[in-house]
């Protein structure tokens, strides 16, 4: 029984995780129908930014967690510096070559984070000093229940933002048609460089999330994460905020589930087996609506 | 036009090549040192020099053991070639080839060694990593010393090859043999199962618990390339165990021992040497009642550990300071004194001279068995406030 509930836990836990940086690719897709290959890349980013500050954080004296600012702007800066510098120029030749500069920007990443910070796993300073919360004989770190909670909250506000605010309407109205969007005064480019600076940011607190599960920094920490979270993001319905939210944490329990009662060297190869169920049934994803492809 | 230019360059080039070849008078400075580095090869054998390749993981995630073994093995060779005598010269400019801890990357390495022809290969630090490259080695008669490699099957692969360290049978054996002495009685299983270092600790750890009355109550897999083991502590601390084996590397180290501790797991956590280097920083209090074995502690006050720490500290600072490095470093005076032994530095002399070579270093005295493996004293060390501190030293028995 205890097992049990400390699974869940622990599944909820990664799934957040997981849900965290499904919205990041969720957002670019749903409005530049753009997968973000290099997403991944800068919760790497994030990672090391907050390796760098958190030291300088207690050294002033100031509580770990405020290097969560620092780390976002510092990714709104690389998501914002990539989308100018490298898919902007390529947006009108087509998918196909968007879809191959994220994957050279993602390498690209990789690689300069290996020449800037060294070969070596960073490891990363205790963010948070929270209690541990004992239910039914189960030991439960807070933190887990505050990385719930941050994936949750962010979620709503996201799904409010984009409903709500004339900038979510313009986000809205830019994938439907860019040029109506253009003709009634949106500006496409801002539009698409907010989703990059927003989607960054994400990353940010995803790395902050991360980090505090898995006080590790790689190089090439983005890649196999940033798979899962696209798994994610695609069995939930790509292009669809809650549907993110829903994709991450299914694929946060199942993989602890598989670990625990069925064998826990076939976690992946189940996770997979299920997106590709998932994809035949219902090619959408869970939560993602049928939108007839304009011929 | 520039095409021609570059045409009849080439045949400048080629003609002064050959009339070097026949050893003609001619001289200008390139012709001179084209004849100076074909003498040396030609003689080959009497030459006095042991061309060594090296391997080693520079970078990925034992970049630290990489380091460390670099930089150990230029301290002894700076230290041999200083004291006259038999030279080495460590190929591809004086630097360790990179391996990245990745079998497929260190058959490359291999290649890319064989290429400038060395006498003996010294590499590389993992089990996955050296295997491969003992076949190499074996098949085209060169000799293969490596430094950390503990998995039993590689001395296996035929008399060319040897090794610097304990094997994991030992290792193992030793862990639950010190498991037991401490009273544990539950012990649970983590392991790596992608990995021939951590499968070989396992199964030695898991075939002499019961001699030292420990019951295995709970077994769980994981992947070197994991980050969560949340579900594997789970059900461990579900299990009741009170001591936990994980035989794995030092990059997920930290990862597994805060997530036990996070799962509420109290008891013991050991691993084997792969645990070396750890880094600590942030998870004092969880590293706590923490074990592994290890080659030699920089503790040990005997004076060739304490020259080498004092030396490898100055010149490297202590954090790649680790037991890797030690073992790099002996590998380097074990090839040294082969060649002394058998009087000459050729592979086929080597060998001869390798086989049953007793050695005393940095890692302790021992004596290389017909398999060439040693059989030496094993270290056991723990955590105190982060920082490895020596807890015991068990000799082998017999």
């Amino acid at each position: 029984m205890s097992l049990l509930i400390q699974s869940v836990v622990n599944g909820l836990n990664q799934g957040a995780i997981y849900a965290l940086i499904a919205l990041g690719y969720t957002m670019v897709y749903g409005i530049i129908r753009m997968i973000n290959f290099a997403h991944g890349d800068f919760i790497m980013v994030g990672s090391y930014t907050l390796f760098y500050t958190i030291p300088l954080m207690i050294h002033a004296g100031m509580p770990p967690w405020l290097s969560l600012f620092v780390a976002i702007s510092v990714c709104v800066f690389v998501g914002v510096a990539v989308e100018m510098i490298a898919y902007k120029p390529v947006r009108k030749a087509g998918s196909m070559s968007a879809l191959i500069t994220a994957l050279a920007m993602s390498l690209f990443l990789q690689n300069l984070a290996m020449v800037l910070f060294g070969a070596n796993p960073k490891s990363i300073p205790a963010i948070f000093t929270l209690p541990v919360l004992e239910f039914f004989g189960v030991k439960i770190q807070s933190k887990y229940l505050l990385t719930m909670s941050i994936g949750i909250v962010i979620m709503l506000a996201l799904s409010i933002f984009v409903k709500s605010t004339r900038i979510g309407k313009a986000m809205r109205a830019v994938p439907q048609d860019k040029q109506a969007s253009t003709l009634v005064g949106i500006s496409v480019n801002r539009i698409i460089t907010t989703t990059f600076a927003l989607g960054s940011g994400l990353a940010a607190v995803a790395a902050l999330m991360y980090c505090s599960t898995y006080p590790r920094a790689t190089i090439d920490m983005g890649s196999m994460m940033g798979l899962k979270a696209f798994v994610a993001a695609v069995l939930g319905g790509i292009g669809s905020i809650p549907g993110a939210m829903i994709g991450g944490i299914l694929v946060g329990i199942i993989e602890i589930f598989v670990k625990v009662y069925i064998a826990p060297g076939w976690y992946e190869a189940i996770t997979y087996g299920i997106l590709i169920i998932v994809l035949l049934v219902k090619p959408t994803g869970i939560m993602g609506k049928n939108i007839g492809v304009k011929v | 036009m520039k095409k021609k230019m570059v045409g009849i360059l080439l045949c400048l080039s080629l003609t002064t090549a050959l009339l070097a070849g026949c050893g003609s008078t001619e001289t200008t400075e390139s012709t001179e040192t084209m004849t100076e580095t074909k003498e040396t090869t030609e003689v080959g054998e009497e030459d006095n020099v042991i061309k060594i390749g090296l391997i080693a993981p520079v970078t990925g995630g034992y970049a630290v053991y990489g380091e460390a073994g670099q930089n150990s093995v230029l301290m002894a060779v700076e230290e041999i070639n200083a004291m006259g005598g038999v030279q080495i010269e460590i190929l591809n400019n004086g630097k360790a080839v990179d391996d990245a801890g990745d079998s497929k990357q260190a058959v490359n390495a291999y290649n890319s060694l064989s290429a400038e022809n060395p006498e003996i290969y010294c590499g590389s630090f993992s089990s996955s990593c050296s295997i491969p490259m003992a076949e190499l080695a074996q098949a085209e008669g060169k000799v293969l010393i490596s430094p950390t490699a503990t998995n039993f099957k590689l001395t296996l692969v035929g008399d060319y090859i040897f090794r610097a360290c304990f094997i994991d049978p030992y290792q193992g054996k030793m862990a639950a043999k010190f498991a037991g002495e401490q009273g544990y009685t539950k012990a649970a299983v983590i392991y790596a199962k992608d990995d021939d270092y951590s499968n070989g600790l396992k199964d030695a750890f898991v075939e002499n618990a019961e001699a030292n009355g420990i019951e295995i109550v709970y077994t769980g897999e994981c992947t070197s390339k994991d980050t969560d083991y949340t579900a594997q502590v789970s059900q461990a601390v579900a299990s009741g165990a009170d001591f936990l084996f994980y035989p794995c590397f030092l990059d997920t180290v930290p990862l597994l021992v805060q997530q036990a501790r996070d799962a509420g797991f109290e008891g013991a956590i050991m691993g084997g040497d792969g645990w070396d280097g750890s880094n600590t920083t942030g998870l004092e209090a969880q590293f706590e009642n923490t074990y592994f074995t290890n080659h030699y502690s920089s503790e040990d006050t005997a004076e060739e550990v304490q020259a080498y720490v004092t030396k490898y500290t100055e010149k490297y600072g202590t954090e790649s300071l680790n037991a890797i490095g030690a073992c790099y470093y002996d590998a380097i005076y074990m090839i040294k004194a082969a060649a002394e032994k058998s009087g000459a530095t050729d592979t086929e002399a080597l060998k001869a001279g390798m086989t049953g070579l007793t050695f005393s270093g940095v890692t302790g005295t021992f004596t290389l068995d017909s398999n060439g493996d040693p059989e030496k004293n094993i270290v056991i060390n723990t955590f105190k406030n982060g920082v490895v501190s020596w807890v015991t030293t068990l000799t082998p028995e017999e």
